[in-house]
């Protein structure tokens, strides 16, 4: 498997490493308008992907990154909000179990902001942030280098036979 | 990319774990409640004072049936761990079969339900049924949502009057009365009871239900589904060594007690 040489911070101009940092940054302004719905965090993560991964690998590193790390958070989260308004519609008990979800998607949710900040730091100083897991799958994901790149496109008449 | 899974089933993994472990350890309320434990009792002995003067809820005055509720009440919220309340039982003057809970730890039971219980047991059981309602804050939750808190705190004699009523008359649902009928199984084992005696009421009330006391007792006229509870109580799990003990209140005494008593006043 061959990789592209990742960018040292000097490479990188100040829009790129704004770019990046702002992958992480744009999670917290749409918090506030996310809940209780934090599907539209997501939405938000989405758009700002695609809007910007045009814009060199290390500004798509860190958006893929912030992405990924969002989606589940963000189907756990809406999971425990569901859970919770079905068990008050229903009038069922918030049990053991519920609780046990509850809590253990708080610490994962302080982890998700914490990580986040100090991505949206180390991306503002041209720094590469690595994940648990989502680190290596997004540097995977965007700095492998695939055949079909290099292969130049071949145009071909239309087959008779 | 085996990395890459590998840190994958370790978050999986770690985040399963921590779900576990704070759902074995953890003990959080089942429902939301809106009151402290200080402020229901409060509530629950303004609640008693305006049950008791309603018609048909004369409380009935004996020092030996006092003591032995009183025991009772001592007893129950000694073996139960967890009580967050101090109980307090009183018996009045009613033919209904009935006994239900206020809020803040208060139980009401009837002469009826005491001259129809065959044992002491048996008893036992309903006012454990209704000590499981006020610990899983079923009785507060309730009224809240029946009433609204605004009602319920009211200092209003007329407003305190009608909810009062309301209290006597309202039931539970099928989830509140099955979790209470659990809650008197387990209270009744701690205490070394036999706690399936309490199908064997649910059946003599549903056999003797044609009469005039179905339907009135709260325990299983809010249920149609009582054979479901018999049959729930009776799969209820006793150790294979368990031998019931006998319990603390003198039944043939605490029952002629009680008939001397109504026929005294």
């Amino acid at each position: 498997m061959e990789f592209y040489p990742i960018p040292q911070p000097d490479e990188l101009t100040d829009r790129e490493k704004e770019d990046a940092s702002g992958a992480y940054l744009m999670m917290f302004a749409t918090t506030a308008l996310g809940l209780p719905l934090p599907i539209i965090n997501m939405i938000a993560s989405i758009v700002y992907y695609f809007v910007n991964k045009s814009k060199g690998r290390f500004v798509r590193f860190h958006a893929l990154q912030s992405l990924y790390s969002q989606l589940p958070v963000t189907f756990l989260n809406s999971y425990l909000i569901i859970w919770a308004i079905v068990n008050l519609v229903k009038d069922q008990p918030f049990t053991n179990v519920f609780w046990g979800f509850a809590i253990t998607m708080g610490i994962f949710n302080i982890f998700y902001f914490v990580f986040s900040i100090i991505g949206a730091v180390r991306a503002r100083k041209g720094r590469f942030y690595y994940f648990v897991f989502f680190g290596k799958l997004c540097y995977a994901q965007v700095y492998r280098k695939r055949e079909e790149e290099n292969q130049t496109a071949v145009n071909t008449p239309p087959k008779f036979e | 990319m085996k990395k890459i899974l590998l840190e994958f089933l370790i978050l999986i993994g770690i985040g399963g774990l921590i779900w576990a472990a704070i759902a074995f350890f953890i003990r959080l309320p089942e429902r939301p409640v809106l009151l402290s434990v200080e402020k229901e009792q409060i509530i629950g002995e303004k609640y008693r004072t305006m049950v008791l003067t309603l018609t048909g809820f004369q409380e009935v005055k004996n020092e030996y049936i006092d003591s032995v509720l009183l025991l009772t009440a001592t007893k129950l919220e000694e073996s139960n761990v967890e009580s967050r309340f101090e109980y307090k039982i009183t018996l009045v003057d009613n033919s209904m079969v009935n006994a239900f809970a206020l809020p803040g730890g208060y139980i009401i039971i009837t002469s009826g339900l005491a001259e129809f219980c065959d044992s002491a047991e048996e008893l036992l059981a309903v006012i454990a049924h209704e000590i499981g309602h006020i610990e899983k804050r079923h009785v507060i939750t309730r009224l809240i949502k029946d009433i609204g808190l605004d009602l319920l705190t009211s200092n209003d004699p007329y407003v305190t009057g009608e909810v009062a009523k309301v209290i006597v008359s309202s039931g539970y649902n099928r989830r509140q009365e099955e979790a209470a009928d659990l809650f008197a199984c387990e209270l009744m084992l701690v205490n070394n009871f036999e706690p399936r005696v309490l199908a064997n009421l649910f059946r003599k009330l549903k056999e003797e239900g044609k009469g005039e006391f179905y339907g009135q007792f709260e325990m299983i006229s809010s249920h149609p589904n009582l054979d479901a509870r018999i049959r729930s109580i009776l799969s209820f799990k006793v150790p294979e060594d368990f031998s019931p003990a006998e319990s603390w209140i003198d039944w043939e005494k605490f029952k002629s007690e009680v008939e001397n008593t109504l026929v005294a006043e």
